[in-house]
């Protein structure tokens, strides 16, 4: 933060929050806006820098991952807006090709 | 229904019937629920290795988090999307209780946390609440919020106390006090909401250690009243952050649910990511854990002694109370039943959904026909 400088109001309170530590003011709020609201990055290795340590294969770990907002960017937010994204894929390895795309404003 | 008319048959045909099915008639048998999507609750007589009952969950399965009562008559599920609990009774599905936390514009979520008390006349829920006003959304304190079981359908909060943040796994003692597994494991006593810091995890004030990572998604433990999960941990062998001079280490925390004991051991360096861990049963010093591979560590000697590769991934494994058999189940619509001695697949449930991150629970009762 040392090369960087707040300009406006906004940027001056995030300063100002991030240096006090005050770290019990960060609560989950994934639940009432969704999954995208979830920041979860580096799924895509384990904690060794490989991929052995994933799930295997990637349907295995689907539903355990997106029911809970674990994948918010690689499928639809089932948790908010897209709660019947698989309703025709009760048995993921079996029935994957039910899963779609999902556009927004779409029924 | 299956079992209802198989037990038919062996009362008109009763030399046909071997000892395992004359059990069933009478005297207590081993059982298991699970629940699948979309929204089944799935009975499982582990004598036979058969679904005796399939119950439908009057909302959308998932998570699909299945605790039993103590008298094994009835399974509570957190389904609705992490937001409403059923009580539905295992002899005929019957949907006895529910609680639909989230109402008017306060959205209640539960991650896992649900806990019964040991009579089961008390339901305890974690609940993460938010208000969702018409120009921002307000994230509210967490709360264990308590229900009577007795209380039907669509019961009412009968109290409430104010408790950390971020619980998943809830387990309730035999003297009432309920252990929340969180950042840290915390105690609550449910009649004045006090709480205090049981076993320090994250937390911890150990020298020379990375705060833990815990993976605490399933309720484990029930087939000896413990309340239990792995975790990992970086140890500095030389300075702190240098990870050329440090390791991986696995260990577990424990609650002893009929003492209130509590237990963390180191046991291994961790070689590959396991999800989930039991020590089995009659052989403690032995403990089995899953995900792409099953492991087994021999805890005194810190260091893994067998591993099985598997089809695909498990989150969840389970022991029989004998500690036979190994139960994988989680992720895909199968459990694989393992011999814990030679860890070779003895079997396999197939069910008509995914079971995704619901967990097994294995109790109990007299049969259900």
């Amino acid at each position: 933060m040392k090369h960087l400088k707040p300009v406006n109001e906004k940027a001056k309170l995030i300063a100002a929050a991030s240096t006090k530590e005050e770290k019990d003011e960060v609560m989950a709020m994934q639940n009432p806006i969704g999954c995208t609201a979830t920041l979860d990055p580096g799924w895509e290795v384990d904690a060794f820098g490989g991929v052995a340590g994933l799930c295997q294969p990637m349907e295995a770990d689907l539903y355990g991952c997106s029911d809970p907002c674990w994948w918010p960017a690689q499928v639809p937010d089932t948790m908010v807006t897209y709660p019947d994204w698989s309703k025709d894929a009760d048995q993921v390895a079996k029935d994957w090709r039910n899963l779609d795309s999902v556009y927004p404003g779409e029924e | 229904m299956k079992r209802a008319l198989f037990g038919l048959i062996c009362v008109v045909l009763m030399s046909a019937c071997d000892e395992t099915t004359m059990e069933s008639t009478g005297g207590e048998r081993e059982y298991m629920v699970t629940v699948t999507r979309p929204g089944q609750l799935n009975v499982i007589d582990l004598g036979i290795e058969e679904i005796v009952q399939k119950c439908q969950i009057p909302d959308a399965g998932m998570p699909g988090t299945a605790i039993v009562s103590s008298d094994g008559s009835t399974a509570y599920v957190l389904a609705g999307r992490w937001s409403n609990v059923y009580g539905i009774r295992l002899d005929d599905c019957e949907v006895v209780f529910s609680a639909l936390q989230s109402k008017g514009n306060m959205r209640v979520i539960s991650m896992v946390s649900m806990a019964l008390s040991p009579t089961g006349d008390e339901l305890y829920m974690h609940q993460t609440r938010s208000l969702l006003k018409n120009d921002r959304y307000e994230s509210l304190p967490t709360q264990v919020a308590v229900y009577k079981t007795g209380g039907g359908l669509d019961a009412a909060v009968d109290r409430s106390f104010a408790s950390p943040r971020q619980v998943t796994v809830m387990k309730t003692a035999h003297d009432g006090t309920l252990f929340m597994g969180g950042k840290d494991i915390y105690r609550m006593d449910v009649q004045t909401g006090a709480w205090e810091v049981a076993l320090a995890s994250l937390n911890h004030s150990y020298r020379n250690y990375t705060p833990r990572d815990v993976l605490s998604m399933w309720p484990l433990g029930e087939i000896y009243n413990e309340m239990f999960r792995i975790y990992t941990v970086v140890k500095w062998l030389g300075e702190e952050g240098d990870m050329e001079n440090a390791a991986m280490k696995m260990g577990y925390e424990r609650v002893d649910l009929k003492t209130g004991e509590i237990e963390e051991r180191e046991f291994a360096d961790l070689e590959a990511i396991l999800f989930t861990g039991l020590r089995r049963p009659g052989e403690l010093n032995k403990l089995y854990a899953v995900l792409n591979e099953m492991h087994v560590f021999d805890l005194d000697k810190q260091e893994v002694i067998a591993r099985k590769k598997l089809d695909h991934a498990y989150y969840c494994l389970n022991f029989s109370m004998d500690g036979s058999k190994v139960y994988l189940a989680g992720t895909l619509s199968d459990i694989a039943i393992l011999d814990a001695d030679s860890l070779e697949t003895i079997g396999s449930i197939e069910m008509d959904g995914d079971m995704a991150a619901a967990n097994t629970y294995i109790f109990k009762r007299s049969a259900i026909l």
